[in-house]
């Protein structure tokens, strides 16, 4: 796995409980991701998808082990990996739509005009080129979300790191975005860690799965090619193949965690 | 009829009836130096302030409360923002700041008489250092609550810690160091008129003090007229303020 673009090489991660003992999250994680690739970690809840992501960006350091982006070790936040977030809590309710998103350029010092120029085409781009006066408190969560991608693609970065962003929003909203991703990622040819709980948007938008076992102290089960064409339609008889062996990968781990849930109880 | 004027109405009603009631039982009931009839406070406060005296106790309370506002708001939230933003400042400064909040600032009157002198600049300080507590303790709890998420946010658009700062942290503080520039405001008019009541020979602290020697009731009534006033013109031009400069920077 050695020599993948975004590297996790035996990356172990715990949260220090007090006195008692430390609480593995993560141990021995493998994971090679390529320059270009969409790839999707799906997994049980608490099994530390989350906290691999927050790792890659620069959030958390890892305690065992190596974590690389093209060789380098990754040891703080960059631009080279912008995050979009699940909730809509992180953008700025003091700024306009537009504000938010040229927040970035505005942090890179970009003048004011080109700024404007860049913000104003990611609005277009995710649909919201006339909203850009208004406040996130004034927008739907689906319009925030778009908000936060745009703020995000805006920067132009080669890595980007999706924490469950579609999560909170209705079917139909979730699936007009999930296409815009799919154009946006073959436009832009950038390199995504995408997370998600929801196997059928993993295999409209992956190129490869990898789906974790659940925790303490967890690492990649499995990984799986989805060499379907796109658009990707979930009515494909082959989407439901993948869907159906995914699931059963999946389930064994849930199942797990209930069973561990119910013991301690 | 708009909401707010019928509001208003109704208020100024209130305030009218009040004052005839009051009016009424000082007058049938009491000795002006119990209670004087608001009428008499009228009286008292027009020849008061005929003597040009009036004016010269409020503009020095004014200006002590302003200066020694301005200074502590400034002090505040700088501390504040220190203190929320980096660690070493939580550990550094918070145990004495536990300690010190829970004495009230006048309790240093002795203390300031002695290290500022009986001047002006003893006042400044007391009422500065009510002040300060106020906006420090929310500036911090403004900066402690803010959301992850847009730190990080920032951090993973490029931020700088400074950029981080200056772009987040600040906007986000600022609605918490409005809300506690207004509690200090209130608290700055509390402590002013001990101070002018143990350590001062005008403004309106002294006024109600020296009411009592002299035994004219009705001057001790001026003056607490006139605070409440000043305090009601404050918190509401400091609200319109707020209103004005930061309505984009709500309370989340």
């Amino acid at each position: 796995m050695a020599g993948s673009y975004i590297d996790f090489s035996q990356v172990d991660f715990r949260y220090d409980a007090g006195l008692g003992p430390p609480n593995w999250i993560l141990k021995g994680l493998d994971l090679g991701i390529e320059r270009g690739e969409f790839y999707v970690l799906l997994g049980p809840s608490g099994c530390g998808k989350t906290t691999a992501l927050n790792l890659l960006a620069g959030f958390e350091h890892v305690h065992g082990g190596s974590l690389t982006v093209g060789g380098r070790p990754v040891t703080a936040p960059g631009v080279d990996r912008v995050v979009i977030f699940q909730g809509d809590d992180s953008l700025y309710g003091w700024l306009t739509a537009q504000e938010n998103v040229e927040f970035g350029l505005k942090l890179a010092g970009v003048p004011a005009g080109e700024r404007r120029r860049k913000a104003q085409q990611q609005l277009d781009f995710v649909g919201l080129g006339k909203q850009g006066h208004k406040f996130p408190s004034q927008l739907s969560g689906g319009m925030k979300q778009r908000i936060q991608i745009a703020r995000a693609l805006v920067c132009e970065s080669p890595i980007l790191l999706m924490d469950e962003p579609f999560a909170a929003l209705d079917a139909q909203t979730r699936a007009i975005l999930q296409d815009e991703l799919t154009t946006i990622q073959q436009r832009t040819a950038s390199t995504v860690l995408f997370i998600t709980h929801d196997i059928g948007e993993a295999i409209i938008l992956a190129d490869r799965v990898g789906i974790m076992r659940s925790g303490p102290g967890s690492a990649l089960k499995e990984e799986i090619e989805i060499a379907l064409p796109r658009p990707r339609r979930r009515g494909d008889p082959a989407f439901g193949a993948l869907y159906d062996r995914i699931h059963a990968i999946l389930s064994e781990e849930v199942t797990r965690v209930l069973r561990r849930e119910q013991a301690s109880q | 009829m708009s909401a707010t004027r019928k509001s208003f109405y109704r208020g100024a009603a209130c305030v009218v009836a009040f004052l005839v009631l009051w009016e009424a039982g000082a007058r049938l009931f009491l000795v002006p130096a119990v209670l004087p009839a608001p009428s008499q406070i009228a009286a008292e406060l027009v020849s008061y302030a005929a003597t040009g005296k009036l004016g010269y106790d409020l503009l020095m309370s004014g200006q002590r409360v302003l200066v020694g506002f301005a200074i502590g708001s400034l002090l505040g939230a700088t501390l504040g923002l220190l203190l929320g933003s980096f660690k070493a400042s939580q550990w550094l400064l918070e145990p004495p700041l536990q300690f010190f909040r829970f004495i009230p600032p006048i309790a240093w009157l002795t203390p300031v008489l002695i290290w500022f002198g009986i001047g002006e600049s003893g006042k400044y300080v007391l009422i500065a250092y009510t002040t300060t507590f106020m906006v420090m303790i929310n500036t911090y709890a403004g900066v402690v609550g803010i959301r992850q998420n847009q730190l990080r946010a920032a951090r993973c658009l490029g931020a700088t810690r400074w950029q981080a700062f200056r772009l987040v942290i600040i906007p986000t503080a600022l609605p918490h160091i409005l809300n506690g520039m207004q509690i200090g405001m209130a608290n700055s008019l509390q402590t002013l008129v001990v101070a002018e009541m143990l350590a001062a020979n005008e403004g309106l602290g002294f006024l109600i003090i020296n009411s009592r020697i002299s035994l004219s009731t009705e001057l001790a009534y001026v003056a607490i007229f006139l605070l409440g006033v000043i305090g009601f013109l404050a918190d509401s031009s400091f609200r319109a303020f707020a209103a004005r400069v930061a309505w984009k920077y709500k309370l989340a």
